[in-house]
């Protein structure tokens, strides 16, 4: 059970994807790790099949993606503003639970479970367009939850955020499992799977702890981090920010 | 305080309003009938405004009477009345004649939005053939507006906090100039708010939902569109 892109080619003006693999299995943390710019966005955008490729194929469960899929796969933008279509942040969120027929009593509970969970119910009948960046983030990414899409794509979602919805956000997605782009290392000792997008072309990376030992992470790592490694060496340093992020989270992270 | 402050800030907090008044939800329809006579009225029959104001008056009431369809349907009719007064000068004819058509069908156009929700008539539209890229784009056309506002808005604080002279000559030439850049980001804003609601839903409403009200309003709709584009020629 997986959501795949094979061979994806997309150019906007230059190549941006060239031959791009990704497959995302469901309830799997994985984490897509790149340059700026080297098209992460573009990356999750083809996997939910938001884009026209020139070559590729995205499979859902091993049969061709086709348009009734779309309710099985979520995606949230790095920009909230970018998603927002809606005049109330609960008609944000309620959007495509009215869209699926559900009731108006299941659309309020639900959109109030998320809410809560995400501490944003203060919010609700605001204006999405008039919250902070951080609120933005929260209510982008609750008007994905809500409808528990079975593969959720992620795009920097814990940019910008304070501690506490920093460590709520992560929890979130890394208990249900989904493809995260991210320059922030704390998602590394969650993920089951690392990838890196280079040159247009997705490699896994295998041995985490190799990479960090070679510095070949395409991630600015945090001086503590660099300190860690230094003296106790990568899998220690893993260790460590494993329980880091156990703390962070109050989850089990992937060993 | 400068221009932006008294006349343009409160003018984008309307408009802004304005287009996110037209988003909300469908409620039960009143009077489909008259609104669709009305609508054939108001369109076909400018030529002769006069009857046709008696026609859509009733709807034009209803409309005032509701405080979220009141504020887009004053701005509008403002905004008509400004942009139309050249014509007063050469023929008052014809600038009633304007106001009063662009008064009726917005009147018109915002009980409609009400009848069946501006999402049930995207939804409908797609339905009856509109390309799917054209719907995604008209259902993120009200709070793609406001955004457009908002980052103008934006624009105009940062300019001010870099201690830009804003003085009258100087404020519309600022506008001038940042209305390429302006247009840009909101194309780009669009594109990512219709890719979102191709993720989001609109993929997978069906139409199902859409019964009795919304067949007339698209009807209506399309007699308005034709109504519009003969603009009174028909009698």
């Amino acid at each position: 059970m997986a959501l795949c892109l094979e061979d994806a080619w997309f150019k906007y003006d230059e190549y941006v994807l060239k031959g791009a693999s990704i497959c995302l299995s469901e309830g799997e943390l994985a984490i897509l790790l790149g340059p700026m710019g080297s098209g992460k966005s573009t990356l999750l955008y083809a996997l939910a099949n938001l884009l026209p490729l020139e070559k590729g194929r995205i499979t859902l469960d091993g049969e061709p993606f086709r348009e009734e899929d779309r309710k099985k796969v979520g995606i949230v933008f790095q920009d909230p503003e970018d998603q927002f279509f809606n005049v109330t942040v609960f008609d944000e969120i309620a959007y495509s639970l009215r869209a699926l027929g559900f009731s108006d009593h299941e659309v309020e509970s639900k959109v109030k479970a998320v809410a809560s969970k995400l501490g944003i119910e203060n919010l609700l009948y605001k204006n999405p367009f008039k919250l902070s960046y951080g609120q933005k983030k929260l209510v982008a990414l609750a008007s994905v939850l809500v409808y528990e899409p079975k593969y959720l794509l992620v795009d920097e979602p814990t940019s910008n955020l304070d501690k506490v919805s920093y460590g709520k956000v992560m929890s979130l997605i890394a208990e249900r499992g989904a493809l995260v782009t991210t320059h922030e290392v704390d998602w590394l000792p969650l993920a089951s799977k690392v990838y890196v997008l280079e040159d247009g072309k997705v490699r896994e990376v295998k041995d985490v702890v190799k990479a960090l030992k070679d510095r070949s992470l395409p991630v600015p790592l945090p001086t503590s981090w660099e300190v860690l490694i230094e003296t106790l060496g990568p899998e220690r340093a893993l260790d460590i920010m494993r329980e880091k992020a156990r703390k962070l989270t109050v989850l089990k992270p992937q060993q | 305080m400068n221009l932006f402050d008294r006349v343009l800030k409160p003018l984008n907090e309307e408009l802004g309003e304005a287009a996110l008044a037209l988003n909300y939800k469908s409620r039960p329809p009143k009077y489909p009938w008259l609104y669709l006579a009305s609508l054939l009225a108001s369109t076909a029959l400018t030529a002769n405004y006069f009857f046709s104001a008696i026609l859509v008056s009733p709807i034009s009431v209803f409309v005032l009477k509701d405080r979220r369809l009141r504020k887009p349907l004053a701005v509008t009719a403002a905004f008509s009345a400004v942009v139309s007064l050249p014509i007063l000068v050469l023929n008052s004819y014809k600038f009633v004649n304007f106001n009063f058509r662009v008064f009726s069908s917005t009147a018109l156009g915002l009980y409609l939005a009400s009848l069946v929700g501006w999402d049930g008539l995207v939804v409908a539209l797609k339905d009856v053939g509109l390309p799917t890229e054209i719907a995604l784009a008209l259902r993120s056309l009200p709070s793609q507006l406001y955004s457009f506002l908002h980052d103008l808005n934006t624009l105009v604080i940062a300019r001010k906090a870099r201690g830009f002279d804003l003085s009258y000559r100087k404020l519309w030439e600022l506008l001038a100039t940042a209305i390429g850049s302006l247009l840009v980001k909101g194309m780009i804003k669009s594109h990512r708010a219709s890719m979102a609601l191709k993720a989001r839903g609109l993929a997978f409403i069906t139409s199902k939902r859409y019964t009795f009200p919304t067949i007339i309003s698209v009807i209506a709709l399309g007699v308005s569109v034709l109504g519009v584009v003969l603009g009174g020629r028909l009698v």
